[in-house]
């Protein structure tokens, strides 16, 4: 029987749900919303309308009782969404002013990457961060200083084609590409990408085959074509993908050291953290400084924060904020597929941590976390392997303690220890023997899913019941306003 | 709005009441949406950014690879067919340099596997080991030594479509950071005093960044750089 509780004043004591457990969800959706719109061609200022209005409306249909200081919160939250709404609807539909003539222009390269026959470099020089589509042959790299000259235009998307090129290297910080009728390569000179490039080549030159992928991936972010095939086949593709699978593992690593080095040495706890936030952010930016990876790093910003000022945060909302950050600073991640996994992936988990989450239900978790992203991954792909709702119980756990180990174990031969070939080895046969193991269970479940509208919207529908359900008691009037918002947001977008 | 609510925690109608507004809220940002679609770019756009578009090897099915995978970008991996088999050259850093037999659609990786891999000088950042082959393509590994310098280009290929033929050629150009006084004079513009102040140049300042620091040179402007732009290199 619930407890009749009361504050000092006498006001009845209700429990810390909706707006007041995390007010930060519903901006977000919001924001969502008015992006989505936009994106159909509704004008700025009518997509950011909606969504003070998505706002308004989730906190009136989730809310079964009015909840404390509603008008100001829900009124401040309204108002905040409006804000940032039209700011990224703007930023989003704003054309980038064009250069005339030719362009000459020097900067560093920020990434190089395979872009169907040519490769793809994303240059930062003085004015702006360009595009260029070189020729495979000429050997730029992360980290080089180019010079080139060419034509300016705006990145268009491709005619006939389902492929927003402009939204993509829109999120990469790039909205006018170069055809260049020259380039000149120069060394850069340390920096980030540099660094990069060595530790690539270093890792391309002394480890073994698996063992250079995965630390390829987890490091740099750089995928092996054969592995991302097999995990691809094996449903476990953010394995390899820098998320917060990975970041965590560094964060939760780092905090381990950090906290029994706290008991031996009495280091201050704000050193700690600052030393921690510091590993924490070059090690998203080295790997490349995917969303996932930013997202992850600024949630666990957000938690360290928390521990230094002696405040606990709440999983649901840091999602939240993450997200939103990385939506104001490039709105355009909003349409990129690993923006959008990793959000659902990171709000899902949240909102059952607030709730259920634990060893036993972990299973139905990941079986939550497969359908919820189902309807992203099948329209970008065509089909889920149904594998990975196997395998990823046992590849989670596996390579949360793979990883670290593979790396300490690779770390003598990276460096050019003596017996480092023997330890590498090692890890090359743990990976090995996980290669069996994943290709028999695989086996059992040999099958995929391909697009299906049901499969999606019973994928969306979970998704949405749980995040309400993280904010509100599941009852039946959670159960229908989360019905009602899904219903609605089908319907019109 | 808040005052006309009944301010009881429990209260029934105020849940209803709230739920029937935030109902109304949705339905107006629909008829927001319905009204005033399409109005700045025309047909709707269910599109995902993000992907790139390739093809599928099972059935030709269209696949789009997160960028993130460093799966191949769009418009780009060339479908492997099943024509007849294609017959390459590998020279350089490979284990077992030589011509090879690969099936159609192949890639420089799969080259380079069939020559036993890259050998211990071989530069695996030099060499786009994603790339499409096509039948009777050259491909040279280029090494790590400071001895070999190469540049590799592409005959037959062009910046929109899969380059015909790959091959990896000794570079013609002059690098200024090393050429000797008479190696610079070959280079068009470029006589013996100019040669010199080059020499000088590097000398007292430390090597050359990049091509545009020749602008530092007594003797070279802007025209002659780029009339020197094509026999120069920067290493």
């Amino acid at each position: 029987m619930r407890r009749e509780e009361t504050d000092r004043q006498g006001v009845p004591f209700v429990p810390r749900e909706g707006l007041a457990r995390a007010p930060l969800v519903f901006p977000l959706a919001g924001l969502s919303v008015s992006l989505a719109s936009v994106n159909r061609g509704i004008p700025a200022v009518v997509a950011a309308l909606l969504a003070p209005l998505v706002v308004a409306g989730l906190v009136l249909v989730l809310s079964e009782r009015r909840p404390p200081r509603l008008l100001p919160y829900a009124g401040g939250l309204a108002l905040m969404s409006f804000i940032v709404s039209i700011f990224c609807c703007t930023v989003l539909v704003r054309q980038p002013p064009l250069p005339e003539g030719t362009v000459s222009e020097r900067g560093t390269v920020v990434l190089e990457r395979s872009w169907g026959a040519r490769r793809a470099v994303l240059v930062d020089a003085e004015a702006d961060r360009y595009l260029l589509k070189l020729p495979p042959d000429r050997h730029v790299m992360e980290g080089d200083l180019l010079s080139f000259s060419g034509v300016a235009r705006r990145i268009a998307p491709r005619e006939g084609s389902s492929f927003r090129e402009d939204l993509y290297w829109s999120a990469r910080g790039a909205r006018i590409e170069i055809e260049a009728s020259s380039t000149s390569r120069g060394d850069g000179g340390p920096s980030l990408a540099s660094w990069r490039t060595a530790l690539r080549r270093r890792m391309l030159l002394t480890l073994p085959p698996r063992t250079r992928g995965y630390m390829l991936a987890a490091v740099l972010g750089v995928r092996d074509p054969d592995l991302d095939e097999a995990h691809r086949r094996w449903g476990t593709s953010h394995l390899l993908a820098v998320s917060g699978f990975h970041v965590g593992l560094v964060a939760l690593g780092l905090w381990k050291i950090l906290t029994s080095a706290l008991v031996r040495t009495r280091v201050p706890r704000r050193v700690a953290v600052a030393a921690a936030s510091l590993v924490l952010w070059g090690y998203a930016l080295l790997a490349g400084g995917a969303p996932g990876a930013l997202r992850a790093a600024i949630m666990l910003q957000l938690l360290l924060l928390g521990v230094a000022l002696g405040r606990r945060g709440n999983a649901l909302n840091s999602v939240a904020m993450a997200a939103l950050f990385l939506l104001l600073w490039r709105p355009a991640w909003f349409f990129d597929v690993g923006w959008r996994l990793s959000v659902i992936a990171a709000m899902l988990l949240a909102a059952l941590a607030e709730r259920c989450l634990s060893i036993w239900t972990l299973p139905a978790s990941s079986v939550l976390v497969w359908l919820a992203a189902y309807p992203q991954v099948a329209a970008v792909f065509g089909s889920v392997p149904l594998a990975g709702l196997l395998l990823n119980l046992v590849a989670l756990p596996l390579f949360s303690a793979l990883y670290p180990l593979a790396f300490f174990l690779s770390a003598p031969l990276l460096v050019g220890l003596p017996g480092g070939r023997l330890l590498a080895s090692a890890a090359e046969g743990l990976f090995t023997l996980w290669e069996i193991a994943a290709d028999s269970l695989a086996g059992l479940t040999p099958w995929t899913a391909g697009w299906n509208p049901v499969l999606a919207a019973l994928g969306g529908g979970l998704f949405v019941l749980t995040v309400a359900g993280g904010l509100y008691p599941l009852r039946g009037r959670t159960v229908a306003g989360a019905g009602v918002f899904l219903l609605i947001a089908v319907l019109v977008l | 709005m808040g005052g006309s609510f009944d301010r009881r925690p429990g209260s029934k109608y105020a849940g209803l009441a709230f739920f029937a507004i935030g109902v109304a809220c949705f339905v107006l940002a629909g008829l927001l949406v319905y009204s005033f679609s399409g109005k700045i770019v025309s047909g709707p756009s269910e599109t995902v950014a993000g992907p790139a578009p390739t093809i599928d090897r099972a059935g030709g099915r269209k696949e789009a690879p997160t960028p993130a995978t460093g799966g191949a970008g769009p418009g780009g991996a060339a479908e492997p067919t099943q024509g007849a088999p294609w017959v390459l050259y590998i020279t350089g850093e490979v284990r077992s340099p030589g011509v090879y037999s690969l099936p159609s659609g192949s890639r420089v990786f799969q080259l380079v596997e069939a020559a036993g891999g890259l050998g211990p000088q071989a530069d695996p950042v030099q060499v786009n080991l994603a790339s499409p082959l096509a039948d009777g393509v050259h491909v040279h590994v280029p090494s790590l030594r400071a001895d070999s310098p190469v540049s590799p280009s592409v005959a037959g290929g062009s910046s929109g479509s899969p380059p015909a033929s790959i091959s990896f050629i000794k570079d013609a150009r002059v690098n200024v950071n090393t050429a000797s006084a008479a190696e610079l004079e070959t280079i068009p513009g470029v006589g013996p005093v100019t040669a010199r102040a080059i020499i000088d140049r590097r000398e007292t300042r430390g090597p050359f960044r990049s091509v545009e620091d020749l602008l530092d040179v007594k003797g070279i402007g802007p025209k002659k750089l780029e009339a020197m732009r094509e026999s120069v290199t920067v290493r």
